[in-house]
Parts: structure tokens; sequence; C-alpha cells
């Protein structure tokens, strides 16, 4: 093959890389676009239910009991009633808990202020990595709700090309559940809250729940225990005080060994209940094993008042 | 290795860097790369397996160098028959051996004789139906002298192993790929372009149409007894246009792929489902298998040209049953080969099976009302085969046909089915617009604008959709 052919094929090769690239490059400041768009058209779906509980985390003025956790919180806890029960106004910030400790744990602490209290709930997936969406509802969350984007940490922004797309995808999904709701005429997931932040869409809706095979897990997670021991040193450092309890998971879904181990590494940090104390029978539970009934919410929550009120941790 | 995943874009990106602009001008060189690079792409899911492909290279390339230096007819036909057993029976070792004894079993058990031989359990190495065919097809050209053997070792294993093509075909005749691998090559950027638009377009089929119409028809398929009538029909449906995205959606990803390194695979598709009868169907699906067989095993039995009718139905249900088997080791695919067989014989008894052999409506915007007919109903003739195709056994097929009578009618509610229908429906317009190109984006004639801003939302989708990674179906067979 004559140079000047080799030289006109390097060229010409050139050319297309430098148009893939540059197509590429579009590709990608397209995503922040997209996921923008498709967190303002989800608003009405899950996701958005973090507008109500930052306005009512902010502005509440007395001393507070914020709950922090997953859609154990969301779907497991009266929050009403556990403000009778304590008498201090509650936040439940709980949505979704494979948007990950660190931005949970992040998106509270601007707005802790001496005196209030925190209860952090952590789910089985926390503890053991067994969170199957990765980082998308993470990103989700924080497009849906613009505000949390501060909060993403640099690995998290590192990852995002990866995973935000799918986040995308979500996004328009809840959208679409959002319109078919609205086009019946029915309220939307986001709409289907009290002013505490607990998801009651479920009110009369019996057990859907469907026992599957309890997850194999390995060892518990450090980062999970540390995520969540320095969040304890930085609450208490504006005056808060943080009570570590456990998430309510379906008898089927855990076993004793499980359990015993989560005890045992959370027990340096001085929890005011035991994991085994919310296990509760499978018909407790909604459409998955750490969701309550609407029904079965208030057994969770008057164990949690008392947890709370035992324990001297803050008092 | 899969086509949709981080690894591969590197070794394609590495693969591609290196031969233009390192090796560029050196085609030794470049097929040593190609090897090296389809090595580690096949390697990537199992490298024990590579022995496999090893084996297959080195017999055929000795064979066919045999076959050059031998003249007397005898000989000729051992050296053949060395390929067809080397390969047939690497084949019927791995894919069919357990299904024979099996069936063996069973069938003993019907006369009261219980055995209990043993069983290999040996996993299905990826992509061996589809490079075993490709290594015969060059033993058996140039046994008929249709092909002079390669004395290039290195051009001979980049064909067998060419990493685009490889694990789910297209199957590459040696008369077409061969030769490209000894000649000089020239990057056409035009060439090049319209590789990468084939390749999106093919990753949209497969990530976006075909990992969102799977879970409606695994499920489906899960438990038909379960379902109402129109979610059989839904269900059928469904795997109809996941088989259809994420094979063909294969092929154009290979094609495309192929095109960035300088070579032109054949075509395995042609808009399937747009055939007006069964015959017009086999001309258009999965085209390097059906001509594969028509080539090596219908032509050499006599074809339609033999001495009486029954000879001619009897070739053409040999070339059906054996495509359906070649695609698994199960009865159904034997019983949807047959089924395809009983549909094409009576087109060919009253010599109409080659009666569409234009693109239907060509140079119209809308088929005629018969066309339109016509169209629907081998649709429909095909979903019935789909049927035998993707159930578990015989008595799932009966139970998922009597169920399209049986089963209670109620409509299905939920977004997978919405967004199913209204992907499978945007895909159909496309297609059809674009019946008379390779693929939907070949030379687009848009504005630059229009362009850029349809390969960006193909993207994007593909991109969305990506958290599935289902592997491609045909890596089975």
């Amino acid at each position: 093959m004559s140079s000047s052919t080799s030289s006109s094929n390097r060229r010409n090769a050139a050319r297309l890389l430098l148009r893939f690239i540059a197509f590429t490059a579009l590709l990608g400041l397209c995503l922040p676009i997209i996921l923008f768009l498709s967190g303002l058209s989800a608003r009405g779906g899950r996701m958005g239910t973090a507008f109500a509980k930052h306005a009512r985390l902010a502005a509440l003025a007395e001393p507070k009991l914020v709950l922090v956790g997953g859609s154990s919180f969301q779907y497991g806890v009266d929050s009403p009633a556990l403000e009778s029960l304590l008498g201090r106004p509650v936040v439940n910030m709980g949505i979704q808990g494979s948007i990950g400790t660190e931005y949970m744990f992040a998106e509270v602490e601007p707005s802790l202020k001496a005196g209030d209290w925190v209860v952090v709930a952590l789910e089985q997936a926390h503890f053991y990595n067994l969170d199957p969406e990765g980082e998308t509802a993470l990103y989700r969350a924080a497009s849906v709700y613009p505000s949390g984007v501060r909060h993403l940490t640099h690995a998290q922004w590192l990852h995002l090309p990866q995973k935000g797309w799918v986040a995308a995808l979500g996004n328009l999904q809840d959208a679409q559940v959002t319109a078919l709701q609205l086009a019946a005429g029915r309220e939307t997931y986001a709409a289907q809250s009290n002013a505490q932040g607990d998801y009651i869409g479920h009110r009369d809706r019996v057990s859907a729940y469907r026992p599957a095979s309890t997850p194999a897990v390995g060892d518990i997670s450090a980062h999970a225990l540390e995520v969540l021991s320095q969040f304890i040193t930085r609450a208490e450092r504006r005056g808060a005080c943080v009570m570590v309890s456990h998430a309510p998971i379906a008898a089927s879904a855990v076993t004793d060994k499980v359990l015993a181990d989560i005890d045992e590494a959370v027990a340096p940090l001085g929890p005011i209940s035991r994991a085994s104390d919310y296990r509760f029978p499978d018909s407790y539970f909604y459409d998955t094993a750490s969701h309550l009934t609407y029904d079965r919410r208030i057994e969770r929550t008057t164990k949690l008042a008392q947890d709370i009120e035992r324990s001297p941790r803050c008092h | 290795m899969l086509f949709h995943t981080l690894p591969f874009a590197v070794l394609l990106s590495a693969t591609f860097a290196l031969y233009w602009f390192v090796l560029d001008g050196r085609k030794r060189a470049q097929n040593a790369l190609i090897v090296v690079a389809s090595y580690i792409f096949y390697g990537w899911w199992d490298w024990r397996f590579l022995s496999l492909l090893l084996a297959s290279s080195v017999l055929d390339y000795a064979v066919g160098r045999a076959l050059e230096t031998s003249t007397a007819p005898g000989r000729r036909k051992a050296l053949l028959s060395i390929s067809l057993t080397g390969n047939l029976g690497l084949l019927a070792t791995f894919k069919y051996y357990d299904f024979f004894i099996d069936s063996l079993v069973t069938a003993a058990a019907g006369f009261d004789i219980h055995l209990d031989p043993a069983r290999l359990g040996w996993i299905l190495p990826v992509g061996i139906s589809f490079y075993t065919f490709q290594t015969l097809s060059y033993a058996v050209d140039v046994y008929r002298r249709d092909l002079a053997p390669t004395r290039d070792f290195i051009a001979f294993m980049a064909y067998v192993s060419f990493f685009p093509q490889l694990v789910a075909g297209p199957i590459e005749r040696a008369t077409n790929l061969l030769p490209q691998f000894e000649r000089d090559r020239s990057f056409d950027i035009e060439l090049a372009k319209d590789g990468l638009r084939q390749m999106l377009w093919g990753f949209f089929k497969k990530v976006v149409i075909a990992d969102s119409c799977a879970p409606l028809a695994n499920q489906v398929f899960a438990a038909p007894a379960e379902q109402s009538a129109p979610m059989l029909v839904l269900g059928v449906v469904f795997f109809a246009f996941q088989i259809y995205g994420d094979f063909s959606g294969y092929s154009d990803i290979a094609v495309g792929c192929a095109r960035l390194f300088g070579f032109t695979l054949m075509r395995n598709f042609a808009y399937p489902y747009f055939s007006r009868d069964i015959g017009e169907f086999w001309r258009r699906w999965h085209i390097s298998l059906s001509t594969w067989f028509r080539d090596y095993v219908y032509v050499p039995l006599g074809g339609s040209r033999v001495s009486t009718k029954s000879k001619a139905i009897r070739n053409v249900a040999v070339v059906f049953i054996l495509s359906g088997i070649w695609h698994g080791a199960n009865w159904t695919f034997l019983f949807w080969g047959a089924y395809h067989a009983l549909l094409f014989v009576p087109l060919m008894l009253i010599n109409r099976n080659r009666a569409h052999l234009e693109i239907v409506a060509a140079g119209r915007r809308l088929p005629t009302l018969a066309e339109l007919l016509r169209i629907i109903t081998t649709f429909a003739l095909v979903c019935v085969g789909w049927v035998l195709f993707r159930a578990r056994d015989i008595h799932e097929v009966a139970v998922y046909l009597r169920g399209f009578v049986n089963a209670p009618w109620s409509l299905p509610q939920s977004l997978v089915v919405y967004n199913g229908v209204a992907l499978i429906t945007a895909l159909v317009a496309m297609e059809w617009g674009s019946r008379e190109k390779l693929h939907p984006l070949e030379r687009p004639s848009w504005r630059l604008s229009t362009r850029w801003a349809v390969y960006l939302a193909l993207s994007a989708a593909t991109l969305m959709n990506m958290a599935n990674q289902d592997v491609f179906i045909y890596f089975q067979f």
C-alpha cells in the first residue's frame, strides 16, 4: 500500500474519531438537561415528596424530631401519632433507601438545630450493600429536587454519566404514572402524603406482600457504619441528638443471624432498640418486606415512641 | 463480552486506534490485531473455550491446504469428511449430546426400560453454532473448488474469529469475507460513518426495543395458563419484537462494526415482518443461516429440481427441521422448524414460494389492503411459530395455543404494555419508511441539525435503557 493511501486512511480515521468525540461530548452535555427536564416532569412522583418534606424541615422553629431512613419510614410510621406521643413536631424525611446514606444524612444536616432529635433507621440493604438500583435513585432524587445536587459527593458526580441516563428514564416513568393518575382523576403520589411527610396512599388497601426468597448477605458494610457514625458526630456538633433505631422487616425476609449481626455492628453507636424488635409478621407488610400496611404503622410507631422515651440518650 | 458494555467500548476503541493509526498499511499485522482482539472478546466470556475456536480454525485451515494438493476424489472426500466430523462433532458433543441422551431415556421409559447413562452437563460455548458453520462453509467451498484455499493462517484465523460477528453472526461465507482479509484495506469514511449509524440503530433495537419487550414476554411465557387471551396475544407479539430487536440489532451492530475496519458483511435481516408470505419471510429473516442451509444442504439434496414432488417436500422438510434444531437442543425447536416447513410446502407446490421478490409497496407510501392483509396474516403465522420457539416444552405450547381461545378476555392495563406497544409502533413506522434501505439511518436525507438530533435522541434512549444489560438471545444458540 502506498504511503499516500496510508496517510489518507489515517487522516480519514482521525476525522471520524474527532466527529465521534464531538458527538459523545454533545451527548454528555445533554445528560444534565435531560435529567433536569425529566426531574421537572416527575415531581408528582415519589421523589417529588422531597419538596414538602424539606419545606417542613426548614420551617419548623421549635425542637423537632427528624426521621431519617428509606421508604420504610415513608410507608411505615404514623407521624401525627408520634407527635402526640412525644409532644414534638415530626418531619418524616424517608423517601427511598436506594438514595443512599450519604445523601440522606447530608440533606438533613444543614437544617438541624440545637435540641432537635434525629431517629435514624437504616435498612438491611444499607448494612449489606444489597441495593439493586445502585445510585440511580440518588440521581433521581437530586434531579427531581435540584437543591439536593449540592449534597452529591465527588464519587457520586463521577458515576453520573454511567447511572444518570437510567435515572432519567426512572423520572420519565414516574411522569407517565403521574399523568395517568391525573387523567384518571386520582391524586398523584406526591399528593398522597400527610403534612409530616408520611405516605398515606395505601390506606384502605390490604396487604399485597408476597414473601420472596431471603437475600443472601455477606459481611456488614464498614462504610455504612462509618457514614452513620460521622453523621452522629456532625449532628451532635450542631446540638442535635441522634438515636439509632431499626427499620421494620418482614419475618420471612431476614434471618436471626442477620439481625444479630446488625445489632452487634451498631452496638458501639448506642442504639435505642434491637433489630429483632422490628421484625413483624409478613401479613403486616403492604407491598415489600419493609413497607408496613397503613393500619400496622401504629404498632411500629408506638414501639418507636417507647424506645425514644426509654432511651436515656437524648433526655 | 457484550456489545453494550464498557469493556467492549474499550476494546473497540483500542483496536480501532491501533488498526488505523499504528498498523495501517500492514495487513498481516492488522489481521493479527483482529485475531488478538477477537480472542480477547471471546475469552472475556470463558477463556477455556478459546481452544475450541483455535481447534476449529486449525482443522479447517489444514483441510483446506490438504485439499489444495489433492486431486483424487476419494482423498478429497475423506478430507471433507474430516472437517464435517470435526465441526459437527464439536456441535454434537457440546450442544446435542445431553439432549439425545435425555430423549433416549424418555423413549426407553415408554417401553418400561429404565436407562441412566452419564450426561456431560457441559455449558454450551457461546457462538459455537455460528463459527462451526462458518468454518464448514470454507471446507465445503474449497472442496467444491468454489474458493482457492488460503495459505495465510493469520487471515484464516481472523476470518473464523472476527469479533463483530463471532458469537451471533451473520454466518459469513469464506467466499465473501476471507478475500477481504487478504486485501489491503482503505478507510472509507462514508462507509465507516454509515457503520456507526447502523451500530446506533442496532443498539437502539437491542437495548430499547428488545429489552423493553422482554419483561412482558417473559412474564407471559412463565405462566401461560394464568394469562388472559389478550395477554397471551401480547406476550407472543412482544416476544416477536424482542427476538427481532435482539437478533437483528446484534446483526446491525456486527455489520456496522465491521465497516469501521473496512469490511463488508452480508445482510442478515431485511425487514422480515413486512413479508407477504412465509417464503418471503425466510428470504428476509436470518438470511445468512437460511442461505447457508440452501447452499450446503438444500441444493446438494437436489432442491426443488428433483424427480418427484415428494422428494422436493422431503428436501424442504429436512432444511427447515435442521434449521429448527440448529437453534437448540429441544423438541420445540424441531417442531418450530417442521411448522415452518408445513407453511412453506404448499407455497412451493403451487409455485408461489418466490411470488414476492420485490420490496413491498415499492415507490408507494402505504401498502394496498391486500398487501396489508398478507403482511398481517404472515406475521400472525410467524407468531404462532414463536410460541413453539419460546415455550419450554410441547405441553406449554398446547396450553398457550389453547389459551388464545379459552382464556378469559380482559384487557391488560399497565405501563409496560402501553410503552411496549408505543415502542413497537415507532419501530414499525421507522422501518416501514426505510424499507428500501439497508437500515433506517442509511443515507439520511435530513439536514445536519435534524440528523444529529435524531442520533442524539436514539443514543439517549439507548443509554437510558442500558440498566437491563440482558444478554443476546442468540448467544444461547
